[in-house]
């Protein structure tokens, strides 16, 4: 703990993401942007980053468990008809070799993509916008929980993930980032972005975070 | 090219508030006032559905595992000497009540505290079809209603609440909470609402479309 202007702030990272006020958020590791059939997938992206991030991803979840961490599950959802799209956004989301077909609400692409798999009880936050923030219950769910801190991972880098970071700061809570949990389309792109952001917040590796959990359970009541 | 359009909310028609074996009624209250108006949100829905407009079903839900409920207000159900959970999550109290199922054109927004539009999803998908009016009926006027017109006003949607429309079980608390959103809202009788709907320029959906 260290003082800042009078005020307790956690200092080390192992404070930060004690088992007790942190929540596990996983951004959007569905189908359409991690499973070879899906949307990514069959547009030629290669998947090679975002397969090994979701593995390392199952490795922290498990661990998170364990300590009882709460796991929160990001997805990505479009609606029929552009009912969750403004024009606006349309623009946004159209631009490039970008096309709006992906995540269907209800359809496989839209389903956290294996080995992941939710456990019951685990909430499941649908979003229409990049950041897990914004039109959803993610502050409702994390406060209720007295959360604190956000140790986050997921894809990609550059977008919702990086989006969901920066609202997770603005909401004040303190935000771990895992490295090797987190990928995008490109290589260039994921460095570019977490340059970006190494100047924000904390950075750590799956193994650093799952080595200060298990050495921190939870005391079950 | 920025047109307005009108979006219909449709709050807590769901069985723990409407049915006799939901949470209301199990903790001793008289819901007959809050079943009461069911014609009248029909006739309301009937006719924001004629008229095009957005319909969203915003569902109170309780996430499992206490996910939902923080301390503060876990204590509101203390204050108000609630029993059971209200609406927990894959319950039938949960579901909506029978002929208010969501058509397939329509959106469901699940609420976790009575506001309709604070951490909910509500906000962008209104913004998403252009909405900057809502008409808000349901049950019950002292929480979800109340809330809800209030939350929306300061977010600059216009608000408008069919008195015939929204009840609560105590019909004290429901004549005090009108007088309140007289002055957040326009609080018209249903006849009036279900008139100008029907005058309505255009849909929601037409906007989509063009």
């Amino acid at each position: 703990m260290q003082t800042i202007w009078g005020k307790q702030v956690y200092d080390s990272v192992e404070e930060v993401v004690h088992p007790e006020h942190t929540a596990l958020v996983v951004v959007d590791m569905q189908n359409d942007f991690c499973h070879p059939d899906g949307y990514y997938g069959k547009i030629g992206v290669d998947l090679t980053d975002i397969t090994a991030a979701v593995e390392t991803m199952a490795r922290l979840v498990d661990a998170a468990r364990d300590a009882g961490v709460p796991v929160i599950w990001i997805e990505q959802t479009l609606l029929g008809d552009a009912l969750a799209d403004s024009p606006a956004w349309l623009r946004r989301r159209t631009r490039g070799t970008m096309a709006p077909e992906w995540t269907l609400d209800g359809d496989w692409g839209q389903a956290i993509t294996e080995p992941l798999v939710r456990r019951e009880g685990e909430p499941i936050v649908k979003k229409h916008r990049s950041s897990s923030f914004i039109g959803t219950p993610l502050d409702l769910i994390l406060r209720s929980q007295g959360v604190e801190s956000c140790v986050i991972g997921g894809v990609v880098t550059q977008g919702c993930v990086e989006s969901t970071a920066r609202d997770a700061t603005f909401h004040d809570y303190y935000v771990v980032m895992v490295r090797d949990t987190v990928a995008t389309v490109s290589r260039e792109l994921h460095e570019a972005s977490m340059i970006c952001q190494s100047t924000r917040y904390d950075f750590a590796n799956a193994a650093e975070v799952i080595d200060i959990w298990a050495r921190q359970p939870v005391a079950v009541a | 090219m920025r047109r307005s359009a009108t979006a219909l909310l449709v709050s807590g028609l769901q069985n723990d508030f409407f049915d006799t074996k939901g949470v209301l009624a199990a903790t001793g209250s008289d819901i007959s006032a809050v079943q009461a108006i069911v014609p009248a949100v029909e006739r309301v829905l009937g006719a924001a559905r004629d008229a095009g407009c957005l319909i969203v079903h915003v569902h109170e839900r309780t996430l499992e595992g206490g996910m939902s409920d923080s301390p503060a207000w876990r204590a509101q159900y203390e204050l108000n000497g609630w029993q059971d959970t209200f609406a927990a999550e894959g319950t039938w109290g949960e579901e909506p009540l029978d002929g208010f199922r969501p058509q397939e054109d329509e959106l469901v927004v699940e609420r976790y505290r009575p506001g309709a539009i604070y951490d909910t999803r509500a906000s962008v998908l209104l913004r998403s079809a252009g909405v900057d009016r809502v008409v808000v009926a349901g049950a019950e006027t002292h929480r979800t209603i109340l809330a809800t017109a209030i939350q929306a006003a300061c977010l600059d949607y216009e608000v408008v609440v069919p008195e015939g429309a929204v009840a609560s079980a105590d019909p004290v608390r429901h004549a005090a909470a009108i007088a309140v959103l007289r002055s957040w809202a326009h609080v018209v009788d249903v006849d009036g609402v279900v008139e100008e709907l029907a005058r309505l320029p255009r849909s929601t959906h037409e906007i989509l479309e063009g």
